[in-house]
């Protein structure tokens, strides 16, 4: 393109922006992280980096190992987003293979429209429904006692009592399921739409067993697809705190975007807080760095193509 | 060529009854489990939303069974409905403003960036590009600490108190 500049000026206000909005953001929580408080638990922001004070990067360190006071809350998020995203996929796949592979004509435009719809109602819209829902004496909560569910979960330990708004791991897991799958089924498509009819039908011709065909050749070509869907939606489920809030909001379900939330806008002390929340994007910077150099080969290979 | 004039028969291969995993994995067969697992998705997604929506016109207090229909939660109660509590319009304009000024900030930056990221060759390109999609992989929470600590320490002047923030989510 001759006259670059011209896209380089349509870009600007974007980019400024979002330097703005998003990088001076984040150095603001590494200002305050390496800060201090003042004598009334205000924070006080150290934006000079030589001024840096590492105290509560440490005490946030100390904190999220095991024994530490966020450790239980932190390990607890783990264990969520691992069963969320393995039912998600659990889930994800067969639809999006189904809406990307079997189904033809009309229908094939009505379930992608319905698969797009929860994109359009409020994530909390959505939770709040299941709120409802979930209630005693609300039709799923009444649903899944009668078919004794509750018992099932109880002697499997994974949840107590049979209220399923009341603090139990296993709707939290459901609701944060509920909540990203759409997120995860687009991606899906997209990657699984691509994949050549032909490929499938290539390895069939040549002897592959269905099964065979599957792993062989869809896995593969599926795969950067898959991961980055898997990526796309365990980012978010590790910052969530709005999910177990609204499903159960007790303790025993916090997560560790509870802990931040609960330094940084309720408690005293908003350094530690910021210092928490540095801890896990430097945790999930690993995830994002992977997903980024996945989406930048995609991008250069659909150039190329 | 010889026996053109041979009758046509079909190849007689055994045609066993396709087994389930046949039924699973073959491209070609019908997939019936497939397409009961999707609709049973879809229905699992959208039903939920319906039924809330429903208990919007529902004529009693109850948010778990439905006890006829009624607008009564629009503006036919005195005090309760969203119509009649000052609270209530005052979040909802508020809703409404917030949406409408992101929205008209949003569309221009974002169709400009969107157009200039995808011409734009050359130096600077690739950072722009990486930062467009920091925002999608960062969890919300992180940005919402950093704007919300910027707002309070390196911008306190603009003064934005507790309760503006918590109505922001």
């Amino acid at each position: 393109m001759r006259n670059t500049w011209i896209w380089r000026t349509l870009a600007i206000p974007g980019i400024a922006w979002l330097g703005l909005f998003f990088v001076v953001a984040f150095y603001a929580i590494v200002s305050v992280g390496f800060g201090n408080v003042s004598t009334l638990y205000e924070p006080l922001p150290h934006w000079n980096p030589l001024d840096w004070n590492v105290g509560y990067i440490w005490l946030a360190i100390k904190s999220v190992v095991p024994g530490g006071s966020t450790w239980d809350s932190f390990a607890r998020t783990f264990i969520y987003v691992v069963a969320a995203v393995v039912l998600s996929l659990a889930i994800g796949f067969p639809v999006a293979w189904y809406a990307a592979r079997h189904a033809v004509g009309r229908w094939k435009g009505v379930i992608l429209l319905l698969l797009a719809l929860p994109f359009w109602i409020s994530y909390l819209m959505r939770m709040f429904a299941w709120t409802n829902l979930l209630a005693s004496g609300g039709y799923a909560a009444r649903g899944l006692n009668a078919l004794s569910l509750d018992n099932l979960f109880n002697s499997l330990g994974l949840m107590t009592g049979s209220d399923w708004l009341g603090g139990q791991h296993i709707a939290v897991v459901m609701a944060l399921v509920y909540g990203y799958v759409p997120y995860l089924i687009l991606p899906l498509y997209a990657s699984l739409d691509r994949i050549d009819q032909r490929l499938i039908e290539a390895a069939r011709d040549l002897g592959a067993s269905p099964a065979g065909a599957f792993w062989r050749v869809v896995v593969p070509m599926s795969k950067t697809g898959t991961l980055a869907g898997i990526v796309l939606i365990a980012l978010p489920m590790f910052g969530d705190y709005y999910t177990p809030d609204l499903i159960s909001g007790s303790p025993k379900t916090a997560m560790f975007g509870n802990a931040i939330n609960g330094y940084v806008q309720g408690g005293p002390d908003k350094a530690f807080g910021a210092a928490l929340t540095l801890l896990l994007s430097a945790f999930l910077l690993l995830f994002m760095l992977y997903y980024l150099r996945v989406l930048r080969a995609d991008q250069r290979e659909a150039m190329r193509a | 060529m010889t026996t053109a004039e041979a009758p046509v028969t079909t190849p007689t291969f055994a045609q066993p009854k396709p087994s389930w995993r046949d039924r699973l994995g073959n491209p070609w067969g019908r997939p019936r489990f497939l397409r009961l697992t999707t609709w049973l998705y879809i229905l699992w997604s959208l039903v939920p939303v319906l039924l809330a929506i429903r208990f919007a016109f529902n004529s009693g207090r109850s948010r778990t069974s439905l006890q006829g229909w009624s607008l009564r939660w629009f503006w036919e109660d005195p005090n309760l409905s969203v119509f009649n509590d000052p609270t209530l319009q005052a979040a909802l304009k508020h809703s409404l403003v917030l949406a409408t000024i992101v929205m008209l900030i949003s569309m221009p930056l974002g169709t400009a960036l969107a157009l200039g990221l995808r011409r734009w060759e050359g130096r600077g390109a690739g950072p722009a590009n990486i930062l467009l999609l920091l925002p999608l992989v960062t969890p919300e929470l992180v940005f919402a600490v950093g704007m919300f600590l910027l707002f309070t320490t390196a911008f306190d002047f603009i003064g934005l108190g507790t309760l503006a923030h918590r109505s922001a989510r």
